[in-house]
């Protein structure tokens, strides 16, 4: 897998086609004809949604999407839809420490993208697991990813996606449109403790980095479907064999990811020594016990 | 004009395991730590001999070089990262790099 490829330059919105009502027609090429049609990925956003997602919107020129607001609306949807005011400043959160790791993985996610639809939801942890195994060889989720109607997937993340709901962390939308069932993650902004290692919080990071704002098509003919438990799955809900992977970046680079971002953090504390130093040192080391 | 090449414990003993392991004798363990210096103060002179992995490597340039000592010849690397603006490189992993499984 290519994990760097079609990295986008700016922040457009993904899931629209560029220009045009175009959907995307999933397990496009050759040798995936048994996934040709199983799915059309949704591929309209309405501007409510561009409304909605206040953040994105002020930072967004709205490239022919109609994502444009004024600071009042932004203003008025805040506080009409609780942001303004709202649990995320209370005192009494917990921190997100009552959920499970699996729906603190989705939360740093949907916190990232307003009102992520389901289906990138799951291809980002998808990635993020993918990449973890690769690199650190565990996933960060327990997501068990079978191969389903629009990829991979695990029923379980609707259990985590319910947990962060019921926890006040997110808000679910659910629409009907052209028919198409949108369900849309929306970020509560009340802030959480997430506890991942620092190698899980760099491949976080590349995931978000790459693949949040990837146009869907790309994201999964050129990202998802080019993994190799999606490249060999060919049972309709068989489990993907994701420990093919395992350990696949780790031994391609020869570096263990934790142990590196640890070195690194020992440097950034000011704990390090000039190579002309330590070499000097340990000439002298090797003297002093050569001479014994 | 080069860049100052730190290293924090943990790469420190990496090098020094690299060394101490790989190398028996005084004058063989000497010689492997001249080499080294030698190819890491050629990354200090010019950081972009490293390439960068596609990944969570891709900030993290690896430069591999091979080391002669006698009649040892190793390859090893190192992952480094660049601080332009405090003209600084951190080295921050170092091993041997193993025989390529056929």
């Amino acid at each position: 897998m290519d994990a760097t490829r079609g990295q986008p330059e700016k922040r457009q919105d993904p899931d629209l086609p560029a220009r045009g009502p175009r959907c995307g027609l999933l397990g496009r090429g050759a040798g995936r004809g048994q996934r040709l049609q199983l799915a059309r990925e949704p591929c309209q956003e309405t501007t409510q949604d561009g409304l909605q997602a206040i953040g994105a919107a002020l930072a967004l020129d709205g490239d022919n999407r109609g994502w444009r607001c004024t600071l009042a609306e932004c203003l008025t949807f805040g506080v009409c839809s609780g942001m303004l005011g709202s649990p995320r400043f209370s005192s009494e959160d917990d921190m997100g420490a009552s959920v499970s790791k699996n729906a603190r993985l989705l939360k740093y996610f949907v916190q990232q993208y307003p009102g992520i639809p389901r289906k990138r939801l799951v291809k980002l942890v998808y990635m993020a697991d993918i990449i973890s195994r690769q690199f650190l060889g565990r996933p960060i989720s327990t997501f068990a990813y079978r191969l389903d109607k629009f990829g991979p997937y695990d029923p379980a993340i609707e259990d985590a996606v319910a947990e962060l709901v019921a926890a006040g962390l997110a808000r679910e939308d659910v629409t009907w449109e052209d028919n198409i069932n949108w369900k849309r993650l929306r970020d509560s902004g009340r802030p959480i403790a997430f506890d991942f290692t620092p190698g899980e919080s760099e491949i976080l990071a590349y995931t978000a980095k790459n693949y949040l704002n990837m146009p869907m098509p790309e994201l999964l003919d050129d990202v998802v479907y080019e993994t190799s438990p999606m490249k060999e799955a060919e049972v309709f809900r068989a489990p993907l064999r994701m420990e093919l992977v395992d350990n696949e970046g780790r031994k391609a680079v020869g570096f263990d990811l934790e142990a590196v971002i640890r070195a690194e953090r020992q440097a950034e504390a000011g704990n390090h020594a000039t190579l002309g130093a330590f070499l000097d040192g340990l000439r002298t080391r090797i003297a002093s016990r050569h001479s014994k | 004009m080069g860049y100052e090449l730190v290293l924090p414990p943990d790469t420190q003993s990496e090098i020094a395991d690299f060394i101490l392991n790989e190398f028996v004798g005084e004058a063989e363990q000497l010689a492997a730590a001249n080499a080294i210096q030698l190819e890491l103060d050629k990354l200090s002179a010019n950081p972009k001999l490293g390439t960068s992995p596609p990944g969570p490597f891709e900030g993290r340039p690896i430069y591999r070089f091979t080391i002669n000592v006698g009649s040892k010849r190793l390859t090893a690397q190192a992952t480094y990262k660049v601080h332009t603006e405090d003209g600084l490189i951190v080295v921050i992993g170092f091993g041997r790099v193993g025989p390529v499984a056929l």
